[in-house]
Parts: C-alpha cells; sequence; structure tokens
C-alpha cells in the first residue's frame, strides 16, 4: 500500500544532501517566516539541519541527543531526540521501524505522499519522494494549519561523512542540557 | 498623500516629518528572529507580528523549523497565549503572561512605538544622518529601556523601518533582527 512504497522509497535514502529554501505561511497564507539551509541525513535518527538565513541555527542528531545550537544567543540547547518539539517528522525521515509510523495514514498520488496522524497528535506532512529515494519538497502543517513548506535543490543521495553529525560545544557558549 | 520624506532637510527636519509618517501606521506586519539574554535565561525564537491597531495585535513564535511555540494575542481590555499543545492562558497584559510562561521581559505595551522607531521621550532621541531614530531611552510601567537601532530597512511602502533593534534593561537585553516588513 501507500505506505510501504513510500517505505521503500525512504529506505533507499541510506545518505542524502540537499539546500532547502523554507517558507511557513498562517492557515490564511500570511507569511510568517522565511528561511534558507542545508540538511544533511543519515538514517537511521542522523541529521545535520543548519538554518543560514535570516540567522545561523545548527540543529544536529548525533543518534541520540540534539544540538541546537544559536550563535546570537551565544547557547547550545542539548534534548534528547525523542523529545525534540520537531522530531516526528524527522523519525519518520529517517527511521521505518519507529512506531511513530502506526499513528499515520499514509495517502498516495503519484510521487506525493500525505502523511495523516490518526492519534490526536497535532502535525500532518507532506513529502514528495520519487522512486530513486530522492526528496523534492515536504511540508510540515500544524493543527492550526500553519505549513512549513521546504522546497529542496541540489539534492545529493549517498554516504554522509560521520563527522557531520558529531557537535562538540564551541567555548565560552552556555549549555542548557534539557536531558533529564 | 503621505508626504514624501525628503532628505534635503537637517536630520531633525527629517525626522519631524518622519514622525508624522510613522505615527500615522496603525497596522503592520513583520517577521525576524529575537534572542532574549538575561541572567536568569537565554532565549531565541522567529517571531512574527501581525498589528491591526495599537492594542489590537498577535505574535507568533516559532522554532526555527517553522513549528508553533506560541501565539500571544491582544485585544484592547484583554491578552492570551496559546501554547504549542493548545493550552490557553489569560490575563490582563501580554507582558505579565509573556513572562509567566517564558520569564522574559519584553515592554510589548509601547511595542507599536519602539518596534517601528518611534519614540516618546523627545530629549533622549538621538538620529542617524537621515534623521531616523538611531538611540533613545523609554520608561515603561516604571521600568528604564534604553533601545538602539543599528541597521534600517526598505518596507513596502519604501518608509525605512527598523532591521534590526536592541532593547537594553539591567541585564536584559532583546535582541530583534527584522526580515521583512508590510504595512
Amino acid at each position: 500500500d501507500a505506505k510501504d512504497t513510500l517505505q521503500q522509497r525512504l529506505a533507499k535514502m541510506d545518505g542524502f544532501y540537499a539546500q532547502f529554501k523554507q517558507t511557513v505561511k498562517t492557515a490564511d497564507n500570511q507569511l510568517v517566516q522565511e528561511g534558507k539551509g542545508e540538511i544533511w541525513l543519515t538514517r537511521p535518527y542522523y541529521f545535520n539541519w543548519l538554518m543560514t538565513e535570516p540567522d545561523e541555527t545548527e540543529i544536529i542528531s548525533d543518534g541520540e541527543t540534539v544540538w541546537v545550537y544559536t550563535p546570537m544567543v551565544e547557547q547550545v540547547t542539548a534534548t534528547w531526540f525523542k523529545d525534540i518539539v520537531d522530531n516526528r517528522f524527522l523519525l519518520l525521515l529517517t527511521d521505518n521501524e519507529s512506531q511513530v509510523w502506526n499513528n499515520y495514514q499514509v495517502n498516495r498520488r503519484q510521487d506525493q505522499f500525505d502523511l495523516i496522524p490518526t492519534d490526536d497528535s497535532s502535525q500532518r506532512f507532506v513529502i514528495t519522494i520519487l522512486p530513486t529515494g530522492m526528496i523534492s519538497n515536504f511540508t510540515i502543517v500544524e493543527e492550526d494549519g500553519q505549513n512549513s513548506f521546504y522546497d529542496l535543490s541540489h539534492q545529493k543521495m549517498g554516504a554522509v561523512d560521520a563527522k557531520k553529525f558529531q557537535f562538540t560545544v564551541p567555548a565560552n557558549v552556555t549549555l542548557d542540557d534539557q536531558r533529564q | 498623500c503621505t508626504t514624501k520624506t525628503q532628505l534635503s532637510g537637517t536630520p531633525e527636519e527629517n525626522w519631524q516629518s518622519r514622525q508624522v509618517e510613522l505615527q500615522a501606521i496603525t497596522s503592520f506586519q513583520v517577521n525576524g528572529s529575537l534572542a532574549y539574554l538575561s541572567d536568569k535565561t537565554k532565549q531565541y525564537a522567529r517571531f512574527f507580528v501581525s498589528q491591526t491597531s495599537v492594542s489590537d495585535y498577535e505574535i507568533k513564535l516559532t522554532t526555527p523549523l517553522g513549528s508553533t511555540v506560541m501565539t500571544l494575542v491582544s485585544k484592547p481590555n484583554m491578552a492570551w497565549a496559546i501554547d504549542k499543545d493548545g493550552n490557553q492562558f489569560s490575563g490582563a497584559n501580554m507582558e505579565q503572561i509573556l513572562y509567566q510562561l517564558t520569564e522574559m521581559n519584553i515592554p510589548l505595551t509601547s511595542l507599536h512605538q519602539w518596534l517601528i522607531g518611534l519614540s516618546n521621550n523627545p530629549e533622549q532621541d538621538q538620529l542617524d544622518s537621515s534623521g531616523r531614530l538611531r538611540q533613545t531611552q523609554f520608561s515603561q510601567d516604571g521600568v528604564n529601556w534604553q533601545l538602539k537601532i543599528d541597521r534600517y530597512m526598505s518596507s513596502n511602502k519604501n518608509l525605512s523601518l527598523p532591521a534590526q533593534l536592541e532593547l537594553m534593561h539591567r541585564d536584559e537585553i532583546i535582541r530583534l533582527k527584522m526580515n521583512s516588513w508590510t504595512l
């Protein structure tokens, strides 16, 4: 069914790189936010999501901890991967075995897959992914209809240097460690 | 039609005509990023402010990835906040609610002034060479804030508005970077 097809395509993407343009809009189409950046992924759980505009923010998962480093406030926040606010989509993207899949029903139109939550969780996702595993765009839709659209370009498939997913807290930067 | 700001006059003259234009603004939308630094807490968020009138505005705080952290709504006689799980917190004024939820102390009552580069304290105003507010002090609810506007940018009505500003009070620094203005 649609879920198997999506998971087969995602599985082809063991390593992935892309540049993205982010557009966040409210349900009534007001522009809330715009951004640019790059993303590296290695399944499962490893990702490096670098926002370069309007400010630099690095979001790195080393598989266990997600480090969010924002130079503008000279601070790094560390959270367990399973607890981060935006993690549902990242879990789905990077792990076919994750039980989050059980909370989602998948509808398909050609290469576009809609992931609809069956439990009361808020976020819905849309991902356009080719048979080769190449992702062209994805959208994160909140319960109130706010949607973050990521248009990808310069995509590259294949192994990503593991160093991309390691993070060391820079000197004189505060660590806000939220991993209880 | 609004008077076009002729840059031929002295900074003070340009500031006078500019203030008239700025005071005429009642509704605007702006998005950008917010950094809040104090001894107690350091926070970063993307923001989207949509003001329809001085006491009728909404502030949306989101993560860099675009998911909503909090929505703050201010109406003439009440304010409330909705967090990412849909819980609602109401109260008399927005600042109190924001502080309770985030420990961030931001002078929101006069947001409609300092955010667009207006001041209510002429003796303290310092201007840049084009007659735009560069620095001032203002007090709100007995708290003295210092405002510095480091950079300006053009809006969609060729009226330049702040691109980067800082608000300081004791150990608290609020740094705002604006991305796009819509009047």
